[in-house]
């Protein structure tokens, strides 16, 4: 089923603020319509969680810091069933510890928002530093099959524009979704427009239709709230479209599988967005996301100056990957390059895409992707010869 | 492209992140495209810390400060780890009772008081207000109507008024350190 569509004035006045991008995420939130927050602190992604804690008081919403993140993912579930947008933000040790209502929230469709502004791992790492390490934990964290949907913001501006469409992503879906922040975007300070007016999506809900299973082709049930007069059952055993435990049909297990994964997948083109630049004739094609691709950025920029052909594709959602975009620009460059902050975890995903070799530009040292590193990789790859 | 990179680095305490932001929102509000930066340890008192800030015409590709054209610096050990990074033809603002600066050619160094004079204003906490008054007086990087309105904006309460007087001061009258460049010693000794 369809999400309701509407068009609100923003909260938060309209105009420009100089934000970081922790905050921006969080105004983003209100602006979203966020109503309620459950959180534990946890280094980088605190400053989200006090400036929510104010923005919820000034403009409505209930904000509450759980035993630890456990709790948190799990008082979000029942908040998303009492008909809130809930959110929470994290960092990777906490983000660890989410799984688990992760699977529980995929399995029973309930929108959420995750915040994960990801430091350098694994275990508690180094907290104040930066990485990308939980890139693959996002998709495959929690055990069995299914999809979720994962954005990764490059900018502040970014934050606040994709925070705000993960709350619309989530209730059309009914899904959790992801906003997978580096500390590098998460701690850095940059101008945040903030619109006049947002669009808010709302959960399709139809009294009387079943909240766990629909012919609807886009495999998205009706999900009403407690309250709301429907009778609800919520399981994470597997069940059927009222929401009675199946643990022994086979194919009410498989019919729900089948669509909880299908029902992102086929709407991929819909949901997946990229940004290319200066790829319109391309020869070495870097493929990066979040801080790696404002450093990727910087070194296009360098590399056009001295003639070389070279481009940038940045995937906004890393899940769904934007597969066709990639593949259309992909096909005339000689070189694939992917410098991100983790041992190369999404280059082996663009190999797959691509079904060509990617080079990985691998950096785990706690530190933002640096220009002058991809250039001492392109020089070692004997690509480029500045 | 007119890109100015700054760095400015001290210990946690003395406001230097904070003047980053200050700077970083002033460049956003003179109309140029700002982005700013921190580095810092997990301690939030008395640890190094550092921040960038880029200040652009055009959209900044890579926000990180690595080469500053301009260096404030309120430590010893600050001005010991980024001064060697600055361009050639740079500025480095330096406190002069905290700072001992080397000679570096082609760099223009300028000792500032700011720490003493924060004291005299009423509020040592200040003296990132002071030297960035006295860096903007001598760069001319930004108006400084877009400081006053970005102190204006981003100091919480207690400290609105006396940043702006430290502001105003440092604007009536211009006091710097005359730097005993001879007894410095040289960077890379």
């Amino acid at each position: 089923m369809r999400p309701t569509i509407e068009r609100v004035k923003s909260p938060i006045p309209p105009g420009n603020y100089f934000l970081m991008g922790d905050d921006a995420a969080a105004d983003g939130a209100i602006v979203a319509g966020c109503n309620f927050f459950a959180g534990y602190p946890i280094t980088p992604a605190s400053e989200l969680m006090v400036r929510i804690v104010h923005r919820l008081k000034e403009f409505g919403g209930e904000f509450i810091q759980m035993e630890d993140e456990i709790g948190s993912i799990c008082a979000m579930i029942g908040a998303s069933w009492a008909g809130a947008r809930a959110m929470t933000a994290t960092s990777g040790p906490g983000f660890s510890l989410m799984m688990e209502g992760i699977g529980y929230a995929a399995f029973t469709e309930t929108p959420l928002v995750v915040v994960d502004i990801q430091r350098a791992g694994p275990a508690t790492g180094q907290a104040t530093r930066p990485g990308s390490g939980d890139v693959l934990q996002v998709k495959y964290g929690s055990h069995g099959d299914y999809e979720i949907i994962a954005f990764s913001p490059w900018s502040v501006q970014e934050m606040f524009d994709l925070t705000a469409a993960a709350f619309n992503y989530a209730e059309a879906y009914r899904v959790p979704v992801f906003v997978m922040a580096d500390e590098s975007v998460g701690h850095l300070h940059e101008k945040v427009a903030i619109p006049d007016t947002v669009e808010r999506w709302r959960r399709p809900t139809q009294p009387g239709a079943q909240p766990f299973d629909t012919d609807d082709p886009d495999g998205v049930p009706s999900m009403p709230a407690f309250g709301q007069g429907e009778k609800l059952l919520i399981t994470g055993s597997t069940h059927n479209g009222l929401g009675f435990r199946k643990t022994q049909d086979s194919s009410v297990h498989s019919r729900l599988v089948k669509r909880l994964v299908q029902k992102i997948r086929n709407a991929a083109d819909n949901i997946a967005q990229s940004q290319a630049y200066y790829t319109e004739e391309v020869e070495i094609l870097f493929v990066a996301y979040g801080f790696s691709a404002r450093a990727a950025l910087n070194v296009v920029h360098n590399l056009r100056r001295a003639g070389v052909k070279a481009g940038l594709f940045r995937p906004i959602t890393l899940w769904p990957f934007p597969e066709k975009a990639l593949l259309s620009i992909a096909s005339q460059a000689r070189f694939i390059i992917a410098p991100e902050m983790n041992w190369g975890q999404m280059a082996r995903e663009i190999e797959r895409i691509l079904h060509r070799p990617v080079i990985s530009i691998p950096q785990v040292n706690g530190e933002g992707m640096k220009p002058e590193t991809i250039f001492a990789a392109l020089k070692a790859q004997s690509l480029v010869n500045l | 492209m007119k890109r100015i990179d700054l760095i400015i680095c001290g210990f946690g305490g003395q406001g230097v992140i904070f003047a980053g932001e200050l700077i970083g929102r002033a460049g956003m509000l003179a109309g140029m495209e700002s982005a700013q930066s921190s580095a810092y340890g997990a301690e939030a008192r008395g640890s190094a810390c550092s921040t960038g800030v880029v200040l652009s015409d055009e959209p900044i590709d890579y926000p990180i400060v690595r080469q500053p054209d301009i260096l404030l610096a309120f430590s010893q050990d600050g001005y010991r780890a980024y001064a060697s990074l600055v361009k050639s033809g740079g500025q480095i603002f330096y406190d002069c009772d905290l700072v001992r600066p080397a000679s570096i050619d082609s760099i223009e160094q300028t000792g500032i008081p700011a720490t003493a004079e924060a004291a005299a204003i009423g509020n040592k906490n200040v003296a990132n207000v002071v030297m960035l008054a006295k860096m903007l007086a001598a760069t001319e990087i930004l108006p400084q109507e877009a400081l006053i309105k970005s102190i204006i904006e981003q100091s919480s309460p207690a400290y609105r008024e006396i940043n702006l007087k430290a502001l105003v001061l440092c604007q009536l009258c211009n006091v710097v350190c005359h730097p005993k460049r001879s007894e410095g010693s040289r960077l890379d000794e």
